[in-house]
């Protein structure tokens, strides 16, 4: 979309099953490292998914600051977002000395909330009655504290966003701060999307979708884009974003990794859960469209692919769709073998892995991927980490309710120019 | 009103509120003397009291509470119930 007020991205703040820094996750990726293992948050047995990509408490930095007391309440896809929020601000030296500088937003993209600390509410109510319950229960659990907690924290006094649209609430919420910033109504913006997910009620409600791998094999589980793939294993994280205007960013000396360039959302699904391609094929375009770009200008696609039978299946036949007739075909790639399934998070996380593509030139492989079903052969997959010369990233995501989501990154003009001048 | 009980009551607030609460005397005012005690942590002190001491307080009890004296002495009062029920 033509705008004067291109939007960059100048902080990155990740919590992940690889860990909580930049640098760490990405050379976990790229050498094939998974943060799958055995369910450990609570007793498993009675599930036919054992597996899950969980976070380590101690990646968690939440504590320190206003609000000390209530953070700790918090379910734990508010602290994780508050975690990945404070080292994107730190990276991006947006607040010095603790100032809080005026004309910003917080978006955050949210799936299923407090979804933990609904259960155990609900159980303390029945075993010891209503009384026993916190006051603190409903603000820790509702969707809009991940935002609202961040904006507090900071002192933040611009408007509080949260966006739910399942799994592609994290890329609505860049795409949301995206428009805000294009529109000239807002210099800059956190934006990213959290999850944490991996509760007993959860895995119940996706076992009944058959939605979960029931392998027991966490070095081989999922399987994005395989033939014999099974279903999802749940991750949880958070990925935060500082985006500003490039004038914003330029006049205050900050370091910009890499420009939004696209961004569409529309709807469409064959069954409240189940994409369609036609309408994922739909969103790529649009998002190409919105970028100025034409199919052959992406080099690389972050998928949603999480490893689900027929959700696979459309994001290839859409990536066909839109990619196909294309000499130079994208490398298409998926993160999920290594940390799951992280709903909200997984476009966020996607975004972090494709600014560190633009940056270093290699994409990661997609695990336990053995083969792609041959109708689907023209598709690019990448099955060990690749070197490539990478101008734009495409990254899609895609949620129950019809909701599709995609994302365009490039590197920064500057970047671009130096790179062609070289 | 038992000195033991009062200090064991002042350790179990500084330990729900993690904060050094020692400064506190039994005609501290409980709603002011506790740094920071808003109404939700007020109210999830007394459910983190009623855990530690194995009582129950009555739903309105802090209306009826002014000072630490007060407080240690209906704490007092529910822990003596608790031994004649047993």
């Amino acid at each position: 979309m033509s705008s004067p007020h291109q939007v960059c991205i100048t902080g990155t703040g990740v919590i992940s099953p690889l860990g909580a820094s930049v640098p760490g996750i990405w050379e976990r990726l790229l050498a094939g490292c998974s943060g799958i293992g055995l369910l450990r948050r609570f007793d498993a047995s009675r599930f036919s998914c054992r597996l899950a990509a969980e976070i380590a408490d101690a990646d968690l930095d939440f504590a320190d600051g206003p609000y000390a007391h209530e953070m700790k309440r918090m379910d734990r896809f508010v602290q994780y977002a508050v975690t990945a929020a404070k080292d994107a601000v730190s990276s991006s030296g947006l607040l010095p000395e603790g100032t809080c500088p005026p004309d910003g937003g917080v978006f955050i993209g949210v799936g299923t909330g407090g979804l933990p600390h609904l259960e155990a509410g609900v159980l303390l109510q029945e075993a010891r009655g209503p009384r026993r319950v916190s006051p603190y229960l409903i603000p820790s659990l509702i969707s809009n504290m991940a935002a609202s907690m961040i904006a507090l924290h900071y002192g933040f006094r611009g408007p509080q966003y949260t966006i739910a649209g399942a799994c592609a609430s994290g890329n609505q919420a860049i795409g949301q701060a995206v428009h805000a910033i294009r529109a000239g109504n807002l210099k800059w913006a956190l934006a990213g999307g959290t999850e944490a997910a991996i509760t007993p009620i959860g895995y119940s409600g996706l076992q009944a979708m058959h939605a979960l791998s029931s392998s027991s094999e966490a070095r081989a589980t999922p399987r994005p884009f395989d033939q014999r793939c099974d279903g999802m294993v749940v991750g949880e994280g958070a990925a935060v974003f500082v985006l500003e205007e490039r004038a914003h960013a330029e006049a205050r000396g900050a370091t910009i990794h890499a420009e939004l360039s696209g961004y569409a959302t529309c709807t469409g699904s064959t069954q409240i859960t189940l994409q369609a391609a036609d309408d994922l094929t739909r969103c790529m375009t649009l998002t190409l469209r919105d970028a100025g770009l034409d199919a052959a200008d992406i080099d690389c696609v972050y998928a949603q692919a999480a490893g689900l039978v027929k959700g696979d299946e459309c994001e290839l036949e859409a990536l066909q769709n839109v990619f196909a007739r294309q000499a130079a075909r994208p490398a298409v790639t998926s993160i999920k073998g290594h940390v799951g399934h992280t709903f909200a998070a997984s476009g966020p996380l996607n975004l972090m892995a494709s600014i560190e593509t633009l940056r270093t030139r290699r994409i990661p492989p997609t695990l336990n991927l053995d083969t792609v079903a041959p109708q689907y052969a023209d598709v690019d997959v990448v099955r060990e980490t690749r070197d490539r010369d990478v101008r734009h990233c495409l990254i899609n995501s895609f949620g129950f309710g019809g909701v599709n989501a995609s994302l365009i990154v490039s590197r920064s003009q500057r970047e671009q120019a130096s790179r062609q001048s070289s | 009103m038992s000195t033991d009980l009062f200090r064991q009551t002042v350790q179990y607030i500084g330990e729900y509120l993690e904060t050094d609460v020692s400064h506190l005397r039994p005609d501290s005012r409980v709603a002011f003397a506790v740094p920071g005690l808003d109404s939700f942590k007020l109210f999830e002190m007394i459910l983190f009291l009623e855990d530690r001491f194995d009582i129950e307080f009555d739903e309105n009890v802090m209306e009826k509470i002014d000072t630490m004296q007060d407080f240690v002495s209906h704490i007092e009062l529910l822990l003596s119930r608790k031994t004649q029920n047993v």
